[in-house]
C-alpha cells in the first residue's frame, strides 16, 4: 500500500461529473488532486491544504481567523483577503509580479474562491470537498453553484520567483 | 333541574376546584424526562416484526435523502448551504432513528454531519482545536461507544 502505481486523478468519470455541474468548463480543465475534505477553496487560496476555512458553527472542525466576523457575506471575505492581499483589483488578467484571488458570490454571500499564482499556468480551484482543478477562465465556474465573480484581489509577490506566500494561521 | 345545576356550579367553584380532576390526571402529558425514562432511545427491534419493517423502510428513506444531499452539495464549500440543505434537514428531523445511517455515512464518506449529530444527540465530543478529520474521528469514537456503529 502506498508504494504501488498512483491512482489516476484525471479520469473520464471524474471529468464527466465535474462537467455535468460546471458545463462552462467544457474540456478546458485538468484535475490536479484527489478528493479531500480536509481543506477547501478558501484555504487553497492561502496555499493551505490542511484546514477547512469557513465560518462554521462550534464543533464543525472549520477554521476561521479570529477578528474576522463569522459570516459568509462578500464584504467579510474581502476583509479576510485584504489582510494579506492588500488591494482590490478590477482586472481578471495575469499581472506581472502579482498573485490573484477571485471571490465568487451569489446574493451577497460568498460561495467560492479561485486563485492565480505567478507560477501557475491557469486559475486553480478547489471544488468544495472534492478535487483541485486548473481552469483557464473564471467564467467557466460561474452558474448556479458558485454564482458569479464578485471581487478580484491582488497582492504583490515580495520575492520574484520565490515561493507563493502562505498565510500564517 | 335547578338544584342539579346549582350542584354542578358548586362542584366547579368548590373548595377542591383547583385540583386537577381524576380524568386530567390520567390523561395528562408526562414531562419529556419521564417519557425518555419510560421509553429508552434504543429499543431492540425483533426481526420479522412490524417494527422491523418500519425501521427498514425508514432506513431506505434516510439513505435516499443522504444520497440526494450528497449529490446536490458535492462541490459546495459553504457550511451554511450544506447543513441547511432541505434533505439534510429532513434527515435531522428523523431524530435518533437516523443515527445508524448518519454514522455509517460519516464513516464511509465523511461530510458535515456534526450539526445533525449535535442536535439529535445533544452531545458534542469535538474540541475547538479539532480540524475536520479530528472532528470526524471524535464523532466516530462517540458512535462506537454508544453502539451506533
Amino acid at each position: 500500500m502506498g508504494t504501488g502505481t498512483p491512482i489516476p486523478l484525471d479520469t473520464p468519470e471524474a471529468r464527466l461529473i465535474i462537467k455535468s455541474v460546471f458545463p462552462g468548463l467544457g474540456d478546458d480543465f485538468t484535475i490536479s488532486s484527489k478528493c479531500d475534505e480536509d481543506y477547501n477553496c478558501v484555504a487553497w487560496g492561502f496555499n493551505n491544504s490542511h484546514q477547512y476555512w469557513w465560518p462554521g458553527p462550534k464543533g464543525s472542525g472549520c477554521y476561521w481567523p479570529p477578528g474576522i466576523p463569522p459570516n459568509e457575506k462578500l464584504e467579510t471575505f474581502i476583509l479576510l483577503f485584504e489582510d494579506q492581499f492588500v488591494e482590490r483589483s478590477a482586472s481578471r488578467e495575469r499581472e506581472e509580479g502579482f498573485d490573484k484571488v477571485a471571490i465568487y458570490a451569489a446574493n451577497g454571500k460568498s460561495k467560492h474562491v479561485a486563485r492565480l499564482w505567478l507560477e501557475d499556468p491557469t486559475w486553480m480551484s478547489k471544488l468544495g470537498p472534492k478535487q483541485d482543478i486548473h481552469h483557464h477562465s473564471l467564467e467557466a465556474l460561474e452558474g448556479r453553484y458558485y454564482g458569479s465573480v464578485a471581487q478580484i484581489m491582488k497582492r504583490k509577490r515580495r520575492t520574484r520567483g520565490g515561493p507563493a506566500f502562505t498565510f500564517s494561521s | 333541574m335547578a338544584k342539579a345545576a346549582v350542584r354542578r356550579r358548586q362542584s366547579r367553584t368548590g373548595p377542591y376546584s383547583h385540583r386537577p380532576s381524576r380524568t386530567t390526571q390520567l390523561f395528562r402529558k408526562p414531562p419529556v424526562a419521564e417519557i425518555s425514562k419510560r421509553f429508552p432511545a434504543t429499543v431492540p427491534i425483533e426481526p420479522g416484526t412490524w417494527s422491523s419493517r418500519v425501521a427498514a423502510e425508514q432506513a431506505v428513506t434516510i439513505r435516499a435523502l443522504i444520497a440526494q444531499w450528497r449529490e446536490e452539495t458535492k462541490f459546495t464549500s459553504s457550511v451554511e448551504d450544506i447543513i441547511f440543505h432541505p434533505a439534510y434537514q429532513r434527515v435531522m428531523a428523523k431524530g435518533k432513528a437516523a443515527l445508524n445511517c448518519i454514522f455509517q455515512d460519516l464513516e464511509q464518506n465523511g461530510g458535515f454531519w456534526f450539526w445533525a449529530l449535535q442536535n439529535i444527540t445533544e452531545q458534542d465530543p469535538v474540541l475547538p482545536e479539532h480540524c475536520i478529520k479530528a472532528a470526524k474521528e471524535a464523532w466516530l469514537a462517540w458512535g462506537r461507544e454508544h453502539q451506533y456503529l
